[in-house]
């Protein structure tokens, strides 16, 4: 990809209720077609997160979190500048308890983090097999949407 | 009368959930328990009723980590109970496709589960500090098995293209090119692999397992052959349950396996990478057994920390497998052969990363499946885990509590847990009374 492209990467489970919202957060960015933005859905094992970000300089990562706060609260961190706290991005739904926040310090030791790294969480409500998603996500997505337009500059 | 508790309240870097107590009293172990508390997932039930043709995708989904021995058992005992034949580039290519889930379920277990505990690391992400070139080769390696298992199978988790009879799309010889590239640096890889770990310090300990694993006439055991172990058992898949027996433990949601013993009623027993060594190292390509004996191992291995070095092993025998499997494809014309519904049983076995997957179905005569059984390797491997911690507990009980903690933890490591087959775990407690 062009070094000045924007990667977007949606990170979930569709079949994890609420787990979803990041993979479809990244669903409406793509079909915005926004310029210079390239968006990543990665549905199962994010052991390969830092691959899919290689060569790219701006990432946004968008996944869900189970923090027990409220539903639907969006959250942004600068990963690139400091550790995502790890009890936020609970890794009980991955392989070998490799989380997003794993994942992203293994890429910080091996020194193959992009120089900008923001990190979107959305507090999910529902992570139950089957379910869809909750009313508290639906609601918070085109929020979350247009904030991660308004933080890149596309809106 | 000094009374001891070893206690890990969450074990790490193990596939599920679930909780281990030691028990020491006078010196003396006194009780040894694996207890996995995941709640059973009636996979056996929910295929009754559906379509033989569901249940090669149906049950990929117990395990994220080994799909692929999933889809292999199952397809194996849907077309014995059909009475297809799958053979030449069709049968190659589903071991080329087992070879990819081995490259990545070993490098996984290897590299970011298993060598921290060597080298003295709480997880891969210290060890990535110190070893940041070894981990990077780790995950490397890893994707080399998770590209093979993407290319045949569809996508890298799950994959979607294993059908009864073969496959839904075959890839062409070009197609599978930029694959042997990949393979070849991952044969250097692997070569490496098996050098660095054979160097780590080895607990000083030895059990005497009977080992069972499949046995072919020619091939390192992947999807086809006898199942055979070191104490005479020499039979057809079909005779799995005539000798072994599933039965219910009241402290654990997994079904413990036990295997009928000439003369001493039911015994634990040993799968996986060990197991498959010791029974059948003279089936190993030449590279693969010049690389174990290049390390001083010799055709016979009772140590089950070594079985690190064994997986390394098994990582360059797959890949060396899957370049010679790629050599010699031809595109077959049809990607699968027909298989039409009728009532029939058929028994599947096939040789996961952690050891032998046993399927079976009871098919009627419009193909619905009837009855279902599956036996994971890990449920298999429960009791030879309990039996190798109370031998080894016994024999350390002079080490400090938090080293033989350590120990024990690692030792349940060396069998590579998969807990969400068996069902899922893990806490442990160590009780010193």
């Amino acid at each position: 990809m062009d070094q000045d492209d924007i990667l977007i990467i949606g990170i979930g489970n569709i079949f994890r209720g609420d787990d979803a919202a990041g993979l479809v957060a990244a669903g409406r960015l793509r079909e915005m077609q926004l310029p210079g933005v390239k968006v990543l859905e990665i549905d199962g094992d994010i052991s390969s997160l830092a691959e899919g970000w290689q060569g790219a300089h701006r990432v946004v990562v968008i996944d869900a979190m189970a923090s027990r706060s409220q539903a639907g609260r969006i959250f942004r961190f600068e990963a690139h500048g400091e550790p995502l706290p790890r009890k936020l991005f609970a890794s009980c739904c991955t392989c070998h308890a490799f989380g997003l926040a794993e994942q992203i310090e293994i890429a910080r030791s091996l020194k193959q983090l992009p120089s900008s790294l923001i990190v979107y969480g959305l507090e999910g409500k529902d992570f139950m097999l089957g379910a869809g998603l909750s009313p508290e996500v639906q609601e918070a997505l085109p929020r979350l949407v247009e904030q991660i337009r308004r933080d890149l500059g596309l809106s | 009368m000094s009374a001891r508790t070893i206690k890990v309240d969450y074990l790490a870097r193990v596939e599920g959930e679930g909780a281990l107590h030691i028990k020491i009293k006078g010196g003396r172990v006194a009780g040894v328990q694996l207890q996995i508390w995941e709640p059973p997932r009636f996979f056996e039930a929910f295929l009754r009723g559906r379509y033989f043709t569901e249940a090669p995708d149906i049950t990929a989904r117990i395990c994220g980590i080994c799909p692929v021995a999933y889809q292999m058992s199952a397809v194996q005992a849907m077309e014995e109970a059909l009475k297809v034949k799958v053979e030449g580039p069709l049968r190659a290519l589903r071991r080329l496709l087992y070879c990819g889930e081995w490259i990545e379920s070993h490098a996984l277990h290897l590299f970011m589960l298993h060598a921290p505990d060597f080298l003295g690391y709480d997880d891969s992400l210290q060890m990535a500090q110190d070893h940041p070139d070894l981990v990077k080769m780790g995950l490397q390696l890893k994707k080399v098995g998770n590209e093979v298992v993407a290319l045949l199978g569809g996508r890298e988790i799950h994959p979607i293209n294993v059908r009864v009879g073969g496959f839904y799309r075959v890839p062409s010889q070009k197609e599978l090119a930029p694959l042997a590239e990949r393979l070849k640096w991952a044969r250097d890889a692997a070569r490496q692999t098996v050098a660095w770990v054979a160097g780590f310090p080895f607990p000083d300990y030895e059990a005497d397992y009977e080992f069972v694993a499949l046995r072919h006439p020619e091939e390192y055991p992947l999807n086809e052959g006898r199942l055979v172990s070191n104490r005479g058992l020499d039979i057809q898949v079909r005779d799995y349950e005539r000798h072994f027996q599933e039965e219910h433990v009241p402290y654990t949601h997994a079904l413990h396996s036990t295997l009928k013993t000439r003369g001493h009623g039911r015994g634990p027993y040993l799968v996986g990478p060990l197991a498959r060594y010791n029974l059948n190292f003279d089936r190993l390509s030449p590279l693969a057994r010049e690389a174990a004996q290049q390390t001083g191992l010799g055709p016979e291995c009772r140590n089950p920390f070594k079985s690190i070095i064994i997986r390394a092993v098994e990582i360059l025998y797959a890949v060396d497998e899957a370049l010679r499997l790629i050599e010699a494809y031809e595109m077959p014309a049809e990607p699968a052969v027909p298989a039409a519904p009728r009532a029939g049983v058929g028994y599947g076995c096939t040789e996961a990363p952690r050891g032998i997957l046993y399927h079976r179905y009871h098919l009627d005569e419009r193909g619905l499946i009837q009855e279902a059984k599956i036996v994971p390797p890990t449920s298999q491997n429960q009791m030879s885990m309990e039996s190798d911690l109370r031998q080894f507990v016994t024999g350390h009980l002079d080490l400090p509590q938090e080293q033989l903690t350590w120990q024990c933890e690692q030792m349940i490591r060396n069998y590579d847990p998969c807990i969400s087959c068996a069902t899922h775990f893990l806490n442990l407690h160590l009780d010193r009374e």
